[in-house]
């Protein structure tokens, strides 16, 4: 029985004890401890350890602010050298005699985000996991400079870091995708117009050094600057800064509150330096820089020396291939062409700035000699989208649509004499493939095919493809096979439809756009999209073409031979594709 | 003077007397009084027998259950003092009930700690009851005449879970939001799901009616419903004889007597121990075989020894709610889900069951489950009639032989249950994909 008492004495001692320390650590704050830090090094005798707080109003909300309990030396000179958390806040606005900002009054959460309310440093500084704005440090928390300022003639003192974040959101070309109220309209990514107010900075930072992070399936591409953290801290600012619920309005913003400027300097007479400049991404002569096609495409210069970005095709040659017209449509709307590409639409180019690109893109003529061998033109002409292993891998082949060719398929290098060189000479309409016959002599076209004939088809036997012709409507001799006796008919789109959501619809889909549910568990390449009104339509893409390759599968792809369909089903599928795309084509 | 002390003698006793009806000595009469004429009669007998306060006997896991409900009322009734259940966007842009989250984190001296003591007895509680119940059945103590009182205590078992739930949607952080959402989308799938669902929330989705509604049955229906059934439960158990065991226990090894401390005979029948013939329970005779020496007052060693178990679970909740705070994210947002969404943790077996299949997994499963365990005693019941395989059922004791097929069922059950808790704790991650604790970090909830 005493056995028992001990037992209830200790545990009521430890009750007490424990209890006791929950007491000592509500009492226990830090800020007490740089408060007596922070009067000791003052020689302050009379003091008194309180909670520092600071509400400050704004027309929507009221931020409580305690950071200065802990923080307690930001508005004091005398502060200047002491260690954090005590030491005085450098100053804002470089170059006044007094800062405006006076933090008796405005307190800290108003910049720094955190919160505070909270007197622990974790949860103060929003360290705690899920808290929707952590601590923006240092240059960062420019981002909120905009959360009261005006930028009049877009530069705000002291907000350079955001300024710069402002510039490089224009010469990086974010703006040609990404819309934000007042500065761009594009949609083709999500709107950044409140990215600061749903996104913390460091999402931000992520979503640019690794776009697929946050959103799996993102079509962004990993741009080449991702690597210089300037770069992307500075952007990461100023979209940080993008908050639709701003603390002052334009009646209260302490320094003028004037609109951004919509319509920004244009350029109003084509000339080859605009287009440069605007290529670049770089002003032009006051004018706002909004361009940056280098982000994306690469170029030439007259040595052969390479340089751009690697998501778009190389643009040396296009001119030359595609013409000036349907490089300014291109720009303008990209899927007028090539129905898949993710290239964003530039429809607020003026004429005299798209005439001023195409003049820049004319100055631009590197060539190959005319004996140049087999890997040289491979190597300069093909490699970027067809890869050095001729896989159909190179370095820009994964933002386009549909996938370059792969011609480490042997199948289908050996199938394809004639379509190989046509597709070469006069390129594939609703693709990235342009037509080189501009370019190259058909001397080199040759040579290239025989270059890529031999690679592709060393060390694989011969293949040897059947070989079917189309069936002529009403041809006696030519009888359904299937149900023999019957004479095939012209086919019929409406039963066409029901056999391609029979057959079809797993890879090609639903709407025939090559987006079926199998798709996506293929490889290189793709399920063609059969509503690319472009491609169907082009002389090579003929019916006999598209009843072999129903008939017979395509060599060395994902599509298999259908030969259990009869040639009536065959041509009434081939009917119903084709009443789509002159559908598409009205 | 004297007189003085002897007026002051008097008035002592008078005033001792009118809170007491008992002396403090060690006789029978005085030990029996404590008991009897205070209000512990009401929950304790004035005598147990010996093997009741055995720790092996019940390892106090009903009791401490019990005690976590009494911390529970007292924390959440001093956390009511600064809560509002409102979604409503306070001046300082946050929803009020997030907000008062944050001023008992930040601003209410104390306050912190309360919600960690709150928060850690509620899950204590989910837990410390399905040990209970495990106890009860491997003891087989859910038969002989308790069979009814099981079926309350699975009741309560299931109150228990509801109440943890509904007050996990109370701080509307996005733990609060999600793990809430998750829970009721599950019900959707049931039959009549769906209409249930809509009357817990009050609208289509989780939202500020829900949170009212959540919150008047987190502080009030719900416990004064568990309130009452728990005092059935115990009635239930002293009527019963007190805790469930075997007819003859005169075998057992038992506290030696001493350990009960001292009891001075102060009756004229020197030789006989007539304290004895106290025990007269209705409908039994007077207890005079070999079980009355088994019989013990329960004052002081029971009271002692459940005094013991409460201020271990108060010490071992305060060095918890100490230590680990309770979990708070980012206030309620029902635009962007976190990633996994993980219901509180005794929903996430069920949750990690709906991930292979929503009717089967989420409904019939553990349908089966819970109505299976809860009429568990009447199975065993029926099937002892109708196939007459009638087992001695032996009461109070731990495993016993007869007993082996059921209690492996039992503990197979529990053991299916608890590796899918742990699968979907701590091997889910984004998108439910399977994840290792040691490579990934566990996200997305669950406590």
């Amino acid at each position: 029985m005493i056995k028992d008492y001990r037992i209830l004495f200790i545990l009521a001692l430890a009750g007490f004890v424990l209890l006791g320390a929950s007491l000592f650590k509500a009492f226990d704050q830090d800020f007490t401890k740089h408060q007596k830090n922070y009067y000791k090094q003052l020689d302050v005798e009379d003091y008194t350890v309180e909670i520092k707080q600071v509400n400050v109003k704004t027309p929507g909300k009221v931020l409580i602010d305690r950071c200065q309990s802990c923080h307690i030396g930001a508005s004091n000179p005398d502060a200047a050298g002491f260690e954090p958390p005590l030491a005085a806040h450098p100053p804002i606005v470089p170059g006044v005699e007094k800062d405006p900002h006076d933090f008796a009054k405005i307190g800290c959460v108003v910049c720094h985000d955190g919160s505070g309310r909270d007197l622990d440093i974790h949860a103060a500084h929003g360290e705690l996991h899920g808290w929707p704005a952590p601590l923006l440090k240092g240059e960062i928390a420019q981002a909120n400079c905009v959360r009261c300022h005006a930028m009049e003639d877009g530069t705000l003192a002291g907000a350079e870091h955001y300024v710069k974040g402002q510039e490089l959101f224009l010469e990086k070309a974010c703006w040609g995708c990404h819309t934000i109220a007042g500065i761009s309209s594009s949609s083709q990514a999500p709107e950044l117009t409140d990215a600061g107010g749903k996104f913390s900075f460091d999402y931000l930072v992520e979503s640019m050094v690794d776009p697929s992070a946050n959103i799996a399936n993102s079509k962004m591409p990993t741009f080449g600057w991702v690597h210089d953290e300037e770069t992307v801290a500075a952007i990461a600012t100023y979209l940080k800064g993008q908050q639709k619920d701003r603390l002052r309005s334009a009646d209260s913003a302490p320094i003028g509150y004037i609109k951004p400027k919509s319509d920004l300097a244009r350029i109003d007479s084509p000339s080859v330096a605009a287009g440069r400049s605007l290529f670049a991404g770089a002003p032009y002569e006051g004018s706002v820089a909004k361009g940056g096609c280098v982000n994306c495409h690469a170029i030439r210069n007259s040595d052969g020396d390479l340089a751009g970005g690697n998501i778009g095709p190389e643009l040396t040659w296009t001119i030359r291939s595609r013409g000036s017209k349907y490089v300014k449509e291109h720009i303008v709307n990209s899927r007028s062409h090539v129905a898949d590409s993710i290239m964003p639409t530039f429809k607020d180019y003026n004429d005299a700035e798209l005439e001023s690109l195409v003049s820049y893109l004319s100055t631009l003529d590197y060539k190959l000699g005319s004996k140049t061998d087999g890997p040289k033109l491979y190597d300069t002409y093909c490699v970027s989208c067809h890869g050095e292993d001729l896989n159909g891998e190179g370095k820009i082949a994964a933002m386009l649509d549909p996938l370059p060719r792969d011609f480490s398929k042997y199948q289908f290098v050996a199938s394809y004499d004639k379509r190989f060189k046509d597709s070469i000479r006069d390129g594939v309409k609703g693709t990235a493939m342009p037509a080189w016959k501009d370019i190259m002599s058909d001397q080199q076209i040759e040579t290239l095919v025989g270059f890529i004939k031999d690679k592709s088809l060393s060390g694989h036997d011969g293949f040897r493809r059947m070989e079917v012709t189309l069936p002529a409507i009403g041809d006696k001799e030519r009888q359904d096979y299937r149900n023999k006796g019957l004479v095939v008919e012209a086919g019929n789109p409406e039963d066409g439809h029901e056999a391609f959501q029979k057959f079809c619809t797993s890879c090609h889909g639903k709407l025939a756009n090559g987006k079926g549910p199998n798709a996506y568990d293929l490889e290189h390449p793709l399920p063609r999209n059969l509503i690319n009104a472009a491609f169907m339509n082009q002389a090579a893409v003929n019916d006999a073409r598209l009843y072999e390759s129903i008939l017979l599968g395509v060599a060395g792809t994902p599509m298999p031979a259908h030969d259990h369909l009869s040639d009536q089903t065959i041509l009434d599928i081939i009917a119903f594709i084709r009443a789509n795309t002159t559908e598409e084509a009205k | 003077m004297n007189e003085l002390i002897e007026m002051a003698k008097e008035f002592g006793t008078k005033l001792y007397y009118s809170f007491f009806r008992h002396r403090l000595d060690n006789t029978g009469l005085t030990k029996s009084k404590i008991m009897f004429s205070n209000v512990l009669l009401h929950i304790q007998p004035v005598k147990i027998h010996k093997r009741s306060v055995k720790f092996k006997t019940t390892m106090g896991l009903g009791l401490i259950t019990f005690y976590l409900f009494l911390i529970l009322s007292v924390t959440g009734i001093l956390l009511m003092f600064h809560y509002v259940p409102s979604t409503a966007i306070g001046p300082d842009g946050l929803p009020d009930a997030y907000s008062r989250m944050l001023n008992l984190r930040s601003n209410v001296f104390w306050g912190g700690f309360l919600r960690n003591m709150h928060r850690w007895a509620a899950h204590g509680m989910v837990a410390f009851v399905a040990l209970h119940m495990l106890r009860v059945y491997l003891a087989g103590a859910h038969r002989g005449g308790r069979e009814f009182n099981w079926v309350i205590g699975c009741i309560l078992g299931l109150l228990t879970v509801f109440l943890s739930y509904t007050g996990y949607l109370l701080p509307w952080d996005q733990l609060a939001f999600w793990g809430v959402k998750v829970g009721t989308e599950i019900a959707k799938i049931a039959p009549g799901g769906a209409l249930i669902r809509g009357i817990l929330l009050g609208d289509t989705d989780v939202g500020s009616e829900a949170l009212i509604r959540f919150y008047v049955l987190h502080v009030a229906v719900l416990p004064a419903v568990m309130g009452f059934l728990i005092a059935v439960h115990f009635f239930r158990i002293r009527k019963d004889g007190g805790l469930a065991k075997p007819a003859d226990t005169s075998k057992e090894k038992q506290i030696p007597d001493e350990e009960f401390g001292e009891v001075k005979n102060n009756s004229v029948f020197k030789s006989a121990r007539s304290y004895k013939l106290v025990e007269i329970v209705k409908g039994k005779e007077p207890k005079v075989n070999e079980e009355v020496d088994q019989m013990m007052f329960a004052w002081p060693k029971l009271i002692v020894r459940e005094l013991i178990v409460l201020l271990g679970v108060v010490a071992f909740l305060s060095l918890i709610s100490v230590l680990f705070d309770a979990p708070l994210e980012g206030p309620a947002d029902p635009n962007h889900p976190t990633n996994p969404s993980k219901a509180p943790w005794y929903f996430l077996g069920l949750q990690e069951l709906v991930s292979y299949h929503g009717f089967i997994g989420g409904i019939v499963i553990p349908g089966i489950l819970a109505a299976g365990v809860m009429v568990l005693p009447y199975i065993e019941i029926f099937f002892e009639s109708f196939t007459k395989t009638y087992r001695k059922n032996i009461p109070g004791v731990w495993f016993a032989k007869e007993r082996n097929l059921e209690n492996a069922l039992f503990i197979g059950m529990y053991l299916f249950m608890l590796s899918l808790i742990i699968i979907g704790v701590y091997f889910r991650g984004q998108n439910w994909d399977t994840i290792y604790p040691w490579v990934h970090e566990v996200t997305g909830g669950g406590h």
